[in-house]
């Protein structure tokens, strides 16, 4: 074989050995197992720790707030407002090796992120607008309010639970539709005694019960005689009650006109207490005269009995799921305004409004 | 004259033998890939060896699909913060491995406006919509029309991406899923441009390409995309399109399903409900 042949030959050798000396060192171990590309980075991307843990995680430790959003139509994941849980409860700080790749530094990057200690939300305004705030191209299945004339700066915690936010009223009880109020004076008549014979009340400590929704004179008057409500005197009372009776006597202390208040007295200036009231007008209606049939008139009612009432709901010795709520926000002196308020407000003052001409 | 031939001698021959043992070996390796590429799929492969990627995972038994229904969609943006927190995505507007488009039809236009989180599209916004992740901001009265589309990896069954890539950093698992080995990738960004979704984006942190994996860490421990765990209303439907009756399965069954672009012969793996021409 000719000398150049021969120097060829060897020069090919050697470049071939040079490149399988390359790719065993390059090309990675497990490249081409599967295909282009090394199979250990599937294994690696697999093997990456979950951040989110689902709302299961949560039940063992917080039941009650698990049980309550359970419960409701608002399943929001937990960590859609209270930030993902990752290694939430235990607090630690992971501590990546000092020759940290790529992968390493990603998982790093995550965990940094999560701190062991979970958001409260505190400007519920800004997280329930996320999903609640009118949007063009929202569907029309979404519940979605214009902030401002929902509930002005209130914070939405103030009427709805964070956990169960969709507030539901009892239903309308049947007897407030079939009640005489014929029968009911007759039956009322123990009633005068406090309330005044034509549902005025004699005493402020008492309310006013003429014009009062139906329907919630029926709802109380249940409850006062299964003492899901507590006044030893209304429950005792009640209890002599039937059913009709109930539905009678409701029916006719709704029917009675609703007439100027007992007291007309405003402790501040009218504007502050409507802003300080604005939470309330979405059930009690702009001028203290409820559009829903379950929910009361405040319009002109006995200041003291308000202040009394709203004292009893913020001290948990008057039950209402919402009410305890929004009282147990309330001060002192807030109670005493909207209290004031509600009582120098009357229908004389809402002629024109359709509530108040609707009541008889 | 007489040929001068050199003779034949030992040294000449182990030479021979080295050299065909050298080519030979170099030869059979690279056919050796080859065949394993030319022979059958990635899955049937994949069966042979037994349980992968994970020892309580095996990728040949599932085939994952995603849908969206875009009628259930309220454009919270829970899914990208969602992605964000669970993937290590930056928190910049201009990252995202997931995100929602509102359609905006404005009144006497025919073409929509799309409005995104990080840009609102020419429909006036009244604040710093690029931080706060939020649609809520928006001068909406004259839209005559919207509708909100989420959009995320197609995780195609042909990935342009895929075919571009110069080094094998990103491919498509047996399972159906489009994945980047980021400690591989090079960082050349063509996939990026390749990407008829506009669905890579490049991560400056780590000089590396990123996409959504269908949080591949999660469907292969039993859990859900993060993206789907955190929508508040069901637009996102993740399952296994062998199963029956899975979510997807459901989905695609019950919904007449389009996918984005089927024109350009991608065949993706995202199904979507409610959307129209526009959206692309």
């Amino acid at each position: 074989m000719p000398k150049h042949i021969v120097r060829l030959v060897v020069l090919l050798a050697a470049a071939g050995v040079l490149a399988l000396a390359v790719k065993i060192y390059l090309v990675p171990h497990s490249f081409w197992t599967y295909g282009h590309f090394r199979a250990k980075s599937v294994t690696e991307i697999a093997s990456d720790a979950p951040v989110y843990q689902g709302a299961r995680s949560c039940a063992s430790c917080h039941s009650p707030e698990f049980t309550a959003w359970s419960a409701s139509q608002h399943r929001v994941n937990c960590e859609d407002c209270h930030g993902a849980a990752g290694r939430h409860p235990q607090v630690g700080t992971l501590v990546p090796p000092a020759n940290a790749d790529t992968h390493q530094r990603l998982m790093d990057a995550r965990y940094g992120l999560v701190t062991g200690k979970m958001r409260v939300p505190t400007d519920t305004v800004q997280l329930c607008t996320q999903c609640h705030a009118a949007i063009a191209g929202r569907p029309a299945t979404q519940p979605q309010i214009a902030v401002r004339q929902h509930a002005g700066t209130q914070q939405c915690i103030a009427c709805h639970s964070p956990h169960a936010p969709k507030i539901v009223f009892p239903p309308i009880p049947k007897a407030a539709l079939v009640g005489s109020a014929v029968t009911g004076k007759v039956a009322a008549a123990p009633c005068a005694g406090c309330h005044g014979a034509n549902g005025k009340s004699l005493t402020p400590e008492f309310p006013n019960l003429a014009g009062q929704q139906r329907a919630y004179l029926v709802g109380a008057l249940e409850a006062y005689r299964t003492g899901a409500r507590k006044a030893p005197m209304m429950n005792e009372m009640a209890a002599s009650l039937s059913a009709t009776d109930i539905a009678n006597v409701a029916a006719y202390f709704s029917g009675l006109g609703r007439q100027t208040p007992t007291a007309v007295r405003l402790v501040s200036d009218a504007g502050s207490d409507k802003a300080s009231a604005a939470a309330c007008t979405t059930c009690h209606g702009e001028g203290g005269i409820s559009g829903n049939r379950v929910v009361p008139n405040l319009a002109g009612q006995s200041e003291t009995y308000l202040t009394a009432a709203l004292e009893a709901y913020r001290i948990g010795t008057r039950q209402d799921a919402l009410m305890s709520r929004i009282a147990h926000g309330l001060s002192a002196a807030d109670i005493k305004q909207l209290a004031a308020y509600y009582a120098g407000l009357t229908c004389g003052g809402a002629k024109t409004s359709p509530a108040c001409k609707a009541a008889p | 004259m007489t040929k001068k031939t050199r003779p034949v001698d030992r040294r000449h021959v182990l030479r021979l033998i080295g050299a065909i043992a050298v080519y030979g070996a170099t030869a059979l390796q690279f056919l050796g890939g080859f065949a394993k590429r030319a022979s059958g799929s990635v899955a049937a492969k994949a069966s042979a060896a037994g349980s992968f990627p994970t020892a309580s995972y095996d990728w040949t038994k599932h085939r994952w699909g995603f849908g969206v229904d875009a009628t259930r969609c309220i454009g919270c943006l829970s899914c990208v913060t969602a992605c964000k927190t669970e993937n290590g995505v930056s928190m910049d507007p201009h990252h995202f491995r997931t995100w929602v488009e509102r359609y905006v039809y404005l009144e006497g236009e025919e073409r929509p406006r799309v409005d995104s989180q990080a840009d609102a599209g020419d429909i006036a916004a009244s604040s710093g919509s690029v931080d706060a992740y939020r649609f809520d901001d928006r001068d909406d009265r004259n839209v005559e029309k919207a509708f909100f589309v989420p959009k995320l990896c197609n995780h195609c069954a042909n990935p342009p991406c895929v075919q571009v890539c110069p080094v094998g950093a990103t491919f498509r698992t047996a399972d159906g899923v489009v994945l980047i080995d980021q400690d591989y990738c090079i960082g050349c960004r063509y996939c990026v441009q390749a990407c008829p979704y506009g669905s890579r984006s490049f991560n400056e942190a780590l000089g590396v390409a990123d996409k959504c994996t269908w949080c591949y860490h999660r469907i292969t421990k039993g859990l859900k995309p993060a993206c789907v765990e955190a929508c508040p209303v069901g637009a996102r439907i993740f399952g296994d399109l062998d199963d029956p009756q899975s979510d997807i399965s459901q989905f695609i069954r019950v919904n007449r399903v389009n996918v984005l672009k089927p024109e350009m012969g991608t065949h993706p793996s995202v199904y979507y409900v409610g959307i129209n021409r526009d959206v692309r």
